[in-house]
């Protein structure tokens, strides 16, 4: 892409330009801990040297009258010493800024991206190679250090969505039009439901909301929870689920735990994102992925049964990450980003309409996590790099894992200043036998002036 | 290192506390330190509560300083529509150059529309003598056309970020042509000039930069 070029965003960005909001502004971070502090123009220069090799990142989000859509920016990043508290705003209207942005503080290297440049595993790729370059060039005097960075295989401005999920064939504009209609109109027989549902939620039922004192200058709570890895997977091989199902179901036990019971049902479900490479094979760096929900509803007076937590969303996952029911899903979301009338709405109320599509679909989610799985650095690097996990900013609560160097990190983010559920979480890890260590930010005057 | 006999976990950080629960911290060993955080803990930037708090005590301080000076005098020299729309018209003009700070020209393209319309509005509400159309928007386009030259020369600010702004404001230029037409205007000089001004412009824009104006379009219009 040169100077002056565009793209059309993905699939997926549209609807993270129409939810951010101050409270959610859409960022992630990742955070990697070093063995010593920060040179910071070694980090530029690795800064400088990765970034000319993702094209990607070059880009800056501008306005249309129909579409966002990127363009090709010329100057060069900089990386900042971290004086701002985590995930706050990156994308702003009229500013030709970068959609990512490099951090540092004391041994702490920190990337944090705008969700609608890419998704957790393209700006992962991003993260290893910049602290591949920096320990390459940091450690340059110490043998091996770093070692020879392997070339990436990569893609760096395909749009997956579109190679997989667009349909080419179409013949007539007609067809275009009608199609995705006409199929909702079919699904909505099938179900014998005449009102068209327009969210992908998998429950009719209520879900349970949590609800809270919003934090005073809208930064997140975080809550980084730290844990030996094989102890943690001993316990989901007890239950002989994954460790992201283990997780997911204690969160759900621990929500119920720290909130009221206000109803003889109360239904909690959580959103999980998937990364599409692993089921359509691709090596974007731009957004790829989707999400689903599971849930599980408690009885008043019933006995708790973990097990049961785990098998009843063990299963529901698995169903929905059928590689047809994904498929069916993510056309049909395709099919109404290109339907000839959603394109020639102008974007403000393009925007409007995703707005109460996500209001709505943020009716049927409780809380949210979100894994990225397995880091792993080469050895050499390993000696370097103590530490790395990651966090989003959020609308409610929700928590995201990474495991590194034999260390499960699970970072909770919250809006709200309350950290009862996080604190049952925490109670339910360590009576099953696990040694946590909890690290915390402050967010309101009296945390901040110490008392 | 710090325990939470409660949690039965180790804290990082100076807390006193233990940030979940809330019971008191055990410190042990090297007391003092701790291991650190690896959060930054920068002061707060505002306070939500606090802000909420304020909006609505001067809120309700301005509604009774209203209904006070109400009570006493009864607006004998203009009606309270105006004050109201003042205020109305500060506040907009506020919000506009405030989102717009970044793109000078975009700024002047819309406060040039939405004076256009308010000064409409006002003549229309003083039973329309049509002071608006025969000077404020032709004399106002002029000015604009002059400011956003002015305003590019001295702000360091790309072609293709201001060129269609440009374009906007030569089209609001040209619509006294109209009022000319139509014959709706009692005194045509300001119109005329207004006209024959952006015309030159518009033209001369799209001569010089044919090919940008292409392009720029061709990017904010794809659908």
């Amino acid at each position: 892409m040169e100077y002056g070029k565009w793209m059309r965003l993905d699939n997926a960005s549209n609807i993270f330009l129409a939810a951010r909001n101050d409270i959610d502004t859409k960022v992630f971070r990742m955070t990697a801990e070093m063995s010593d502090s920060i040179e910071p123009t070694i980090l530029q220069d690795a800064l400088n040297h990765t970034y000319d090799e993702y094209p990607l990142f070059h880009s800056v989000l501008r306005r249309g009258f129909f579409w966002y859509y990127l363009e090709r920016n010329d100057v060069n990043p900089r990386v900042q010493e971290e004086i701002e508290s985590p995930v706050s705003p990156i994308y702003k209207t009229d500013e030709r800024n970068f959609l990512f942005r490099v951090l540092y503080k004391e041994n702490r290297i920190h990337l944090e991206v705008f969700h609608a440049l890419t998704d957790g595993t393209g700006a992962l790729w991003f993260f290893e190679d910049l602290i591949t370059d920096y320990v390459r060039l940091r450690y340059a005097k110490q043998q091996n250090a770093g070692g020879e960075k392997a070339k990436r295989e990569k893609e760096d401005i395909e749009d997956s969505f579109n190679r997989y999920f667009k349909e080419k064939k179409k013949t007539t504009r007609f067809d275009r039009f009608i199609q995705p209609l006409s199929e909702l109109y079919k699904e909505q027989r099938a179900n014998g439901s005449f009102v068209p549902k327009i969210t992908d939620a998998p429950t009719d039922k209520k879900v349970y909301q949590i609800k809270g004192t919003v934090n005073p200058d809208h930064r997140p709570r975080i809550i980084l929870l730290s844990m030996d890895v094989k102890k943690a997977l001993e316990l989901a091989r007890n239950e002989k689920v994954s460790l992201t199902i283990y997780m997911t179901a204690l969160y759900i036990l621990s929500v119920y735990q720290a909130r009221e019971k206000e109803e003889d049902e109360t239904t909690i479900s959580v959103s999980i994102p998937i990364n599409l490479r692993q089921f359509f094979p691709s090596v974007t760096v731009r957004n790829f992925f989707s999400t689903t929900s599971v849930d599980y509803t408690f009885k008043e007076g019933k006995a708790i049964d973990f097990n049961a937590i785990c098998r009843k969303i063990d299963d529901q996952f698995k169903a929905q990450l059928e590689k047809e029911s994904l498929e069916n899903r993510l056309k049909r979301h395709i099919e109404f980003e290109f339907h000839p009338a959603a394109r020639v709405i102008l974007r403000p109320i393009k925007d409007f309409f995703l707005k109460v599509v996500n209001k709505l679909n943020n009716r049927k989610v409780t809380v949210a996590m979100s894994n990225l799985g397995r880091v792993h650095l080469p050895d050499e690097m390993a000696e370097y790099v103590d530490n790395l996990y990651f966090y989003t900013s959020v609308i409610r609560p929700q928590f995201c894992m990474v495991s590194y160097n034999q260390i499960l990190n699970i970072c909770f983010t919250s809006p709200f200043t309350e950290t009862d559920i996080f604190q049952k979480f925490v109670e339910n890890l360590t009576a099953a036998g696990l040694e946590v260590t909890v690290d915390a930010n402050q967010v309101t005057n009296e945390e901040l002036s110490g008392k | 290192m710090r325990t939470c006999p409660r949690c039965e976990t180790t804290v990082k950080g100076t807390w006193t506390v233990c940030p979940l629960c809330q019971t008191t911290l055990k410190i042990e060993g090297e007391a003092e330190k701790g291991e650190p955080s690896s959060f930054i803990s920068p002061p707060l930037k505002f306070n939500r509560q606090k802000a909420v708090q304020v909006f609505f005590r001067i809120s309700l301080g301005l509604v009774l300083l209203y209904l006070v000076i109400q009570y006493f005098w009864t607006f004998e020299y203009f009606g309270l529509e105006y004050v109201l729309l003042g205020l109305l018209i500060t506040w907009t003009m506020i919000v506009i150059l405030v989102r717009k700070r970044q793109n000078i020209a975009k700024a002047i393209a819309y406060i040039l529309c939405f004076i256009s319309i308010v000064s409409v509005y006002f003549d229309y509400l003083n039973g329309w003598t049509g002071w608006s159309i025969t000077f404020v928007i032709p004399i106002l386009s002029i000015s604009s056309l002059i400011a956003v030259y002015i305003s590019i020369r001295v702000v360091d600010l790309k072609i293709e970020d201001y060129i269609l702004y440009l374009q906007l404001v030569v089209l609001v230029g040209l619509i006294p042509l109209l009022f000319l037409l139509m014959d709706w205007v009692e005194h045509p000089l300001p119109s005329i000039f207004s006209v024959a001004f952006s015309l030159v412009l518009f033209v001369g824009v799209l001569l010089r930069y044919r090919t940008m104006v292409i392009r720029e379009l061709q990017k904010r219009m794809h659908i």
